[in-house]
């Protein structure tokens, strides 16, 4: 057994650790979280250039594109949030080492999901991945709003896993066994059994639940608004993957012969996760609810992508992903500073920031834009990946409705800049003032840098994707 | 051909380069950044020019393309790439002359405002997303451009957001033009999918060779067509024109008069092969262009703000170009684009100058301003010639020959339609003339600080001037040398000859229009007052643009908002109702340290479990067979 391809996963179980000997040693949060920061952009670099491929635990683990890719999400994730989180939370000394431990091993969860092979495994990894985040945001434990976020969150998890567990639980019930490999050489053999509708129904809700689809939806905008931004952000982007990833390995690839069950119901879901994101998203007066709404809708366009043929859907998601990761993590980095120095998540609130702060307004102009999908920023390549993979498999009217509802995201991310760049004079005595940390406005540039890169030279990106979902189908 | 690349794409590149080096470095340094930004479209104009040279060298049809590989989509490649056709270079022509002329003159128009260099970066960024429509040699490259002049015009119109109005129409501009590239997006979408690719030589060959089913090409043709009603500004998405006067004036001259609005047309030009492949699509584009012709043009008749007269003109026109295209005239379409594009900004900037004068945009409000500003009211007074189609001025020869393409296309009800449009675009441009220039000052204060504009200003007005008088002779039917045999779609170039009965008519309707606008304004026999009083409910409907904006909103309000209410109805009084109960209970119980978990929770997970049980049992009852309906193939 080849246990060096655990090597990622081992560095990032002894930056936790070490993690931990900080916080008992009494580091304080700024020591902290600088450690969490750098060592995971040590760790992306690393795994960025060490790319290993191979199969242990009788298939159990697999490391392969896929999982790299992921990895190098989740990864970009956590360093993108640890440069949010060191300069705007409101901890003790003597919770920051909670914080950063919980983030570092929800991202380890993450990164054995990447490459799990196996139901018991990927279910576990989920878990760890997930449970880490219940704790995170709650992690404000004298606040209401973060404290009803985390039972909220904990509760409704728990029924969503459990829900999941049931359909992989039927799955083993019929194949009799989890080794993915295995169940996909059974339905190969053996055929389409009827009671895979309802496995494939509970696993697809299961997991619905992490990608905030509707309906799993419901838990999204209150656990978004009570939660830490920083955690926030990383909930809205690294959790989704998460269960993208998740999503990849049990639908496209394993149930890829039930297709003709997942696909419909993921189209019709995908439209209402789309439009009903959308809808609510315009009424919002909390930027944190807003921005969860959006998120939600953008779930929806990610799902568009995944139902198109199987290896460019694969490519789309996973290229959409990282878009989708710098883009949202910039816009909830200008939420977080602005939270951090006014106190305040109210849109009418921001009115005025071009004023004060005319850099700071740009960056979330770029943000919200790229989000609504304009060239030349890498909201647009990504989408028209997504609308391209569905259309590839004929889905022409998810197609009309995605391009309909990212019009429609336009207006709602429109409505913001309007108030960033326009106040009532009147009213409004004084203009909000808010200080950037440099270490935001290092996560901020990279971020927009990223959007801008990856929008004009979308090839670069697409090209890895595009290899990582062949050789996942390559038998 | 080596150097074709490198000239080709320069043109754009330039631009760009200018946009980079005022952001990053100059954008403190003022004038320095004009001279940049202006350099570098002076650079870009003199390699359109020599291209042009080139292909009028070259003789009929040359056509010169290269791409470069941008990216793989599974199996199908998408390049980027050029495309130099008789089309690119008149296209470039116009785009590289009028941001060349505007920007000098912005130099004087702008002058003393905080943001000069920003705004001269912006209008470098325009340029360059203008021009990369022009060169693109395929439909997704052509809509990433599409998309970045739109963001332009966002941006532009926009440019004074302190201003509520200007940041209320710059978000109107961005989303009813996203609603037309929708139809657009999806349009391509569907054509790459049937086709495998995105090259327009490879789509054309396809539909030459009849692979495309004639109903589908319809649709696909009328979907790409939608992008064009969005930035043309045809009815029913005409309403973001007007507002967008709002931005500066010397943008309304670039982008919302003489380029980026003609980018529609454009588009049905580079794309003729599949419109025309199509004759219900074109059949449409003919009555929707013949419609937006005569609509806006009524609602001229009656606007007061001198920007948006010349705002409903813009329409007036280009939906006078999309009914030349409608009906075959792609060459005499693509003619008045040009022609157009110079008198139309020359009338902007003229505007640009007045209102610089006498700091208001309305006409009541000023008379008599020929005596301060001679220099500008003899420019604009050319460019009205030349819109209402008086001999031997460049607008004459290009709508008539529009005139003539569409008699000989038998549509004899766009015809009159058409020349209807010639009567009143004649009345309306020297009703707004005299109002402006001739009389007596109607605001003494005004017309007392009035002076003429300093030469950067004017010595645009009089080049475009000159354009305005000799452009139309490029295109006189018959001549060896003309427009006609240099662009032209298919084979053959049309053939043009001279219609005397035509040109008569057509300039008796001019004359006639101009006539009754000097009587009314400056000879007094008939008063405007009692027109306005005898046309009762007709004025007020002309006057309130036939209330589309208020229909609009009615139907925003009332559909849209009403489902958004009501899906935020739920979210606050379900989803917020239960957040707050919570908050409220873990106060009341938080002294005991007991959180209380309410109902909240509970409902939510009444949903998913709903949802579960909901989905199940429609699998149940449904066949699965039945569910692939809502699948693909």
């Amino acid at each position: 057994m080849n246990i060096a391809l655990l090597t990622h996963e081992f560095a990032l179980a002894g930056i936790a650790l070490l993690i931990f000997i900080l916080d008992l040693s009494g580091a304080g949060k700024k020591v902290t979280g600088r450690v969490f920061t750098f060592s995971m952009l040590a760790l992306l670099v690393y795994v960025a250039l060490s790319r290993k491929d191979g199969v242990i635990l009788n298939g159990a683990y697999t490391a392969d594109g896929i999982s790299w890719f992921a990895k190098l999400i989740f990864l970009s994730g956590a360093f993108l949030t640890g440069m949010l989180s060191t300069d705007t939370l409101k901890l003790s000394d003597k919770r920051a080492g909670a914080y950063y431990f919980l983030l570092a091993s929800s991202v380890l969860g993450m990164m054995f999901l990447a490459s799990s092979k196996e139901l018991i495994t990927l279910y576990v990894s989920l878990e760890l991945a997930t449970i880490s985040l219940y704790a995170l945001a709650a992690i404000y434990r004298e606040e209401v709003l973060s404290l009803e976020a985390g039972i909220k969150y904990l509760i409704l998890g728990a029924v969503s896993s459990g829900i999941l567990l049931y359909g992989l639980s039927l799955v083993y019930g019929v194949t009799g066994t989890t080794y993915l490999e295995k169940i996909l050489f059974y339905t190969s053999a053996n055929g389409f059994q009827p009671v895979f509708v309802l496995a494939v129904i509970m696993v697809i809700l299961g997991i619905g639940f992490k990608l905030s689809m509707v309906p799993m939806h419901v838990w999204t905008p209150d656990v978004y608004q009570g939660s830490p931004t920083p955690v926030t952000a990383f909930i809205s982007v690294a959790s989704k993957a998460a269960g993208f990833i998740f999503a990849v390995r049990l639908l496209s690839y394993t149930l890829i012969k039930a297709g003709f069950v997942w696909e419909p119901i993921l189209a019709v879901l995908a439209f209402l996760t789309m439009t009903i994101g959308n809808l609510i998203a315009i009424p919002q007066k909390n930027m944190k609810r807003l921005l969860a709404y959006s998120t939600i809708s953008q779930a929806g366009f990610l799902l568009v992508g995944f139902i198109g043929a199987p290896v460019i859907g694969v490519s789309s998601v996973m290229f959409y992903l990282m878009a989708y990761t710098v883009t949202n993590i910039a816009a909830f980095g200008v939420v977080a500073v602005f939270e951090k120095s006014t106190g305040s998540n109210e849109i009418d609130d921001y009115a005025g920031l071009a004023q004060t702060q005319p850099v700071l307004a740009l960056t979330l102009m770029v943000a919200l834009l790229s989000l609504a999908g304009i060239p030349p920023l890498v909201g647009f390549a990504g989408k028209f990946y997504l609308f391209y993979a569905a259309m590839e498999k004929g889905y022409l009217w998810l197609v009309i409705a995605g391009a309909l509802n990212s019009t429609i995201s336009l207006y709602y991310y429109l409505l913001i800049l309007k108030r960033l760049y326009i106040w009532d004079k009147s009213k409004t005595s004084t203009l909000p003032k808010v200080h950037v940390p440099a270490m935001v406005t290092a996560a901020l540039i990279i971020c927009c840098v990223a959007m801008l890169a990856m929008g004009i030279l979308p090839g670069f990106v697409i090209d890895i994707t595009n290899a990582a979902a062949e050789g996942m189908f390559r038998p | 051909m080596e150097q074709l690349n490198v000239l080709g794409l320069a043109i754009p590149a330039l631009p760009l380069l200018a946009f980079l080096l005022i952001t990053a470095i100059t954008a403190k340094k003022k004038m320095l950044s004009a001279v940049l930004s202006i350099s570098c479209i002076f650079a870009s104009f003199l390699i359109s020019v020599y291209l042009l040279i080139l292909q009028l060298k070259a003789g009929h049809g040359a056509s010169y393309e290269f791409s470069f590989p941008w990216l793989f989509l599974g199996d199908v490649k998408m390049s980027l790439g050029i495309l130099i056709n008789p089309l690119t270079t008149v296209m470039l022509i116009v785009v590289t002359t009028v941001s060349m002329l505007v920007q000098i003159y912005s130099i004087g128009y702008m002058k003393g405002d905080y943001a000069f260099s920003r705004f001269f970066s912006y209008i470098s960024l325009f340029s360059f997303s203008m021009l990369g429509i022009v060169v693109a040699n395929n439909l997704i490259q052509m809509y990433i451009f599409w998309e970045l002049v739109g963001l332009c015009s966002y941006l532009l119109i926009g440019f004074w957001w302190f201003k509520p109005e200007a940041a209320e129409a710059s978000k109107k501009a961005f989303i009813v033009t996203r609603f037309g590239d929708f139809g657009f997006l999806v349009g391509i979408l569907i054509l790459s999918y049937i086709t495998g690719t995105f090259n327009f030589a490879e789509i054309q060959a396809q539909i030459n060779a009849g692979l495309i089913s004639p109903g589908l090409l319809t649709v696909i043709a009328l979907l790409l067509f939608s992008g064009a009603v969005g930035k043309s500004a045809q009815f029913p998405l005409h309403v973001w024109l007007p507002d967008a006067m709002e931005g500066p004036t010397p943008v309304s001259a670039l982008i919302h008069a003489a380029t980026m609005v003609a980018a529609g047309v454009f588009m049905v030009a580079r794309l003729f092969g599949i419109f025309s492949a199509s004759p219900h699509a074109m059949l449409v584009i003919a009555y929707l262009g013949g419609f937006t012709a005569i609509f806006a043009a009524t609602i001229a008749l009656t606007q007061n703000d001198i920007k948006r007269v010349l705002a409903f003109s813009t329409l007036s026109q280009l939906g006078y170009m999309m009914l030349a295209m409608g009906i075959g005239g792609y060459t005499s379409g693509m003619f008045h684009l040009t022609t157009h594009a110079f008198f139309k900004a020359l009338l902007f900037l003229g505007a640009g100058s007045v209102i610089h004068a006498v700091h208001t945009n309305d006409i009541q409000l000023m008379g008599g301003l020929h005596k301060k500003m001679p220099i500008t009211s003899i420019t604009f007074l050319i460019a009205s010639l030349s819109i209402a189609g008086i001999f031997p001025l460049s607008g004459f020869w290009s709508k008539d020959e529009i005139l003539v393409n569409i008699m000989e296309s038998g549509h004899m009800g766009l015809y009159y339609v058409a020349a209807a449009t010639a009567f009143l675009t004649a009345f309306y441009m020297f009703r707004l003339y005299l109002m402006t220039f001739t009389g007596k000052p109607r605001d003494a204060h005004a017309y007392e600080h009035a002076h003429e504009s300093p030469l950067t200003m004017t010595v645009p007005l009089m080049i475009l001037a000159v354009l305005s008088i000799v452009t139309g002779f490029a295109g006189i039917p018959g001549k060896e040398q003309s427009f006609y045999n240099f662009l032209f779609f298919g084979a053959h170039p049309h053939e043009t000859h001279f219609n005397m009965g035509v040109a008569l008519s057509s300039s008796a309707i001019a004359v006639s229009g101009i006539a009754l606008a000097l009587l009314m304004y400056a000879f007094g026999l008939i008063k405007p007052e009692a027109v306005k009083n005898a046309s009762g409910p007709l004025y007020k409907l002309s006057y309130n643009k036939y209330y589309i904006d208020e229909i609009y909103m009615f139907f925003i309000k009332n559909g849209f908002f009403v489902i958004a209410s009501a899906v935020k109805w739920f979210d606050r009084h379900v989803v917020d109702g239960a957040v707050n109960l919570v908050a409220f209970l873990c106060r009341w119980a938080g002294s005991k340290l007991r959180l209380t978990v309410n109902g909240g929770v509970q409902s939510y997970a009444l949903i998913i479990f709903g949802g579960l049980v909901f989905i199940a049992a429609v699998f149940a009852v449904w066949n699965p067979d039945a569910l692939k309906l809502l699948g693909g193939r």
